[in-house]
């Protein structure tokens, strides 16, 4: 019988063969090809966030060819994890170190840096924007897609404490769905009983066909996703169960100017489903906003905001316009928009940044640089020994 | 390397793949995330009715925004209307004074816009109307030449169109009838628009133009 120890060598043998293998690239590129091409197809259904998601993001899908036929196939996140793998194994670990090879093994390790700051990105950044009226300041920002569950104490004048439940946590409960929340702090249970991804609470009488659960005279109609997902309203049915004390049902809806506030034992509870929120670790004062169109034309030609940096009481004044964003401790503030477009002479304008905070914001740069860096080594290399073969050719 | 090599990696990648994609949480679970905060981004509203949390009802007393938060600037409109029976007020939406819908699933929607100068003039606006649904702009002189009524004091050009509508974000809605006037006022433009299937919304024509005359002059614009 074969000792256990070269059993064990065979087959890390054959797996560090399999990731390093050619084979594996092709087959691991072919599914990148289809993989983009059926996203790329699914846009007509879906928006580009959720098929970003299904196809993109994930590490297992289901295609419905023609609608229909289930088809299961690896995801993007997968499928580039194996080839970040296969890339080290096979196009560095176990490639030729040759002078010739030099331009190849730089190349390819700046698409490892690609590879890396994509997946850095995607696990590490949050994205979001930000808008201000001029004179105001905020060290927040919200994001375009995800929701948030927060539930704070409000009595009293702060500072406060907010509880907050991600989407990521209760998005997946469906409209038929159930599940409870609590904490040790909190004197009541929160119990999620069916939530809806886009929705638009009606008076019960109204909603027609699409009467259900009724609750204080309203209904929550479930409608379809927006193609566009930063503007799907999320909306939940919510029962809030005290320790001792009989329960409260409402309904909880993303643009609902007010929280649902309810009083339990004394204290202001605020229960407030919304956009989640980041903080920054500086402040953004906005001073001033100007705008100019192309004459004649709505085309912005030009707009920026005047605004002012303080962190740790100190003030700076930056300018951020259309190419010109903020960069400071990783977060970059881009100019997005503003408004409102029917603002008369002499009305306070708003501005609206883009907000990122990406760790690995400048990485694809930075994996460009060594990319060509090698391309320029390879094929500068190939040049001169071209030239030195044509020469004593000559000679 | 062979082929029957990589299968069972692949494989293997798949299975790993698909568990990983598998669970959620389960029914009771605990809250984790917690943050501190200086003032709350919306101030509580004890007082605030089902009604008015979802835009049906005006709030009596709307909590100041909070600090360091953006504030929303309210204008105050100087006309006010009659709603057509039928017709449901619909929750806010942005750049819009209000949104009505009617239809047994609501289907039809009319809702009342301000644009300043920057808005475009009055022939641009029905001609990206008309754009909207697949038809060909109109010259200076027919968009002279359109019917009008009097809204506001202000003779006013209004258009029925009917066929593809295509909205912002580029999605058609096929036999779609739309209602649209324009009442030019000083250096403002009150946009009044219904869209719908077209049956339907050819049976409001009638409410659509008596709610656009119903636009009355408030007190406080006449002083």
């Amino acid at each position: 019988m074969e000792p256990i120890g070269e059993s064990m060598k065979a087959v890390l043998r054959t797996l560090y063969h399999s990731l390093s293998s050619y084979g594996l690239s092709c087959v691991l590129f072919l599914l990148l090809f289809v993989l983009t091409l059926l996203g790329t197809l699914e846009q007509i259904n879906l928006g580009i966030f959720d098929v970003q998601k299904k196809y993109f993001a994930s590490f297992f899908l289901i295609h419905e060819l023609f609608g229909v036929i289930p088809i299961p196939l690896p995801g993007a996140y997968l499928v580039m994890a194996l080839l970040a793998v296969n890339l080290t194994l096979g196009g560095i670990v176990r490639a030729r170190k040759r002078p010739a090879q030099w331009g190849i093994l730089i190349g390819h390790a700046g698409i490892l840096l690609l590879l890396a700051g994509a997946a850095v990105q995607y696990n590490y950044s949050v994205s979001g924007n930000l808008t201000l009226y001029e004179g105001e300041q905020s060290n927040e920002f919200e994001s375009y897609y995800e929701w948030e569950l927060a539930v704070a104490d409000a009595s009293g004048r702060g500072p406060y404490t907010e509880y907050l439940i991600p989407g990521s946590r209760f998005m997946d409960i469906g409209s038929g769905g159930t599940r409870t929340f609590n904490h040790a702090a909190l004197p009541f249970d929160i119990v999620l009983e069916g939530v809806y991804r886009n929705c638009i609470p009606r008076p019960a009488g109204q909603a027609g066909q699409a009467a259900g659960r009724r609750v204080d005279g309203f209904t929550l109609v479930g409608m379809t996703l927006e193609k566009q997902a930063e503007r799907n309203a999320a909306g939940a049915y919510v029962r809030i169960q005290p320790k001792n004390g009989e329960a409260i049902e409402a309904i909880l809806w993303g643009y609902s100017p007010f929280p649902l506030t309810v009083e339990l034992d004394g204290k202001l509870w605020t229960f407030d489903l919304r956009k989640k929120r980041f903080q920054m670790p500086f402040t953004v004062a906005l001073d001033t906003f100007t705008h100019e169109m192309h004459p004649g034309t709505q085309m912005p030609k030009k707009f920026e905001s005047g605004v002012r940096k303080i962190e740790n009481g100190i003030e700076q004044a930056v300018t951020i316009s259309m190419n010109a964003p903020l960069r400071h401790r990783g977060y970059t503030l881009y100019q997005a928009s503003w408004g409102p477009p029917d603002a008369k002479p002499g009305q306070r304008l708003f501005s609206v940044f883009a907000v990122v905070n990406s760790p690995a914001d400048q990485w694809p740069l930075y994996a460009t640089i060594v990319i060509t860096a090698g391309l320029a080594v390879h094929f500068v290399r190939k040049l001169v020994v071209y030239l030195r073969e044509q020469s004593k050719g000559g000679a | 390397m062979t082929v029957r090599h990589n299968v069972p990696i692949l494989a293997a990648a798949a299975v790993a793949a698909f568990l990983a994609s598998c669970g959620g949480e389960g029914p009771v679970a605990q809250i984790s995330d917690t943050r501190t905060v200086e003032s709350l981004p919306k101030a509580a509203a004890p007082d605030a009715t089902s009604a008015q949390r979802f835009g049906f009802e005006q709030a009596t007393a709307r909590p100041s925004p909070a600090q360091g938060a953006p504030g929303a600037e309210t204008v105050e409109l100087p006309f006010t209307w009659t709603a057509p029976e039928g017709w449901q007020q619909a929750p806010e939406r942005p750049m819009r004074v209000v949104t009505f819908t009617t239809g047994p699933n609501h289907e039809a929607e009319c809702y009342i816009a301000i644009l300043g100068s920057s808005g475009g003039s009055v022939a641009a606006n029905i001609n990206r109307w008309r754009t909207q649904m697949g038809q060909e702009p109109l010259t200076g002189q027919k968009v002279a030449a359109l019917p009008v009524i009097d809204v506001l004091g202000q003779p006013s050009p209004w258009v029925e169109l009917r066929g593809t509508f295509t909205n912002q974000a580029g999605e058609p809605a096929e036999d779609t009838l739309m209602l649209g006037l324009v009442c030019p006022v000083e250096t403002f433009n009150i946009f009044v628009k219904m869209t719908g299937p077209a049956d339907l919304t050819g049976a409001q024509r009638d409410k659509f133009l008596a709610f656009c005359k119903s636009l009355t002059w408030s007190r406080s614009a006449n002083q």
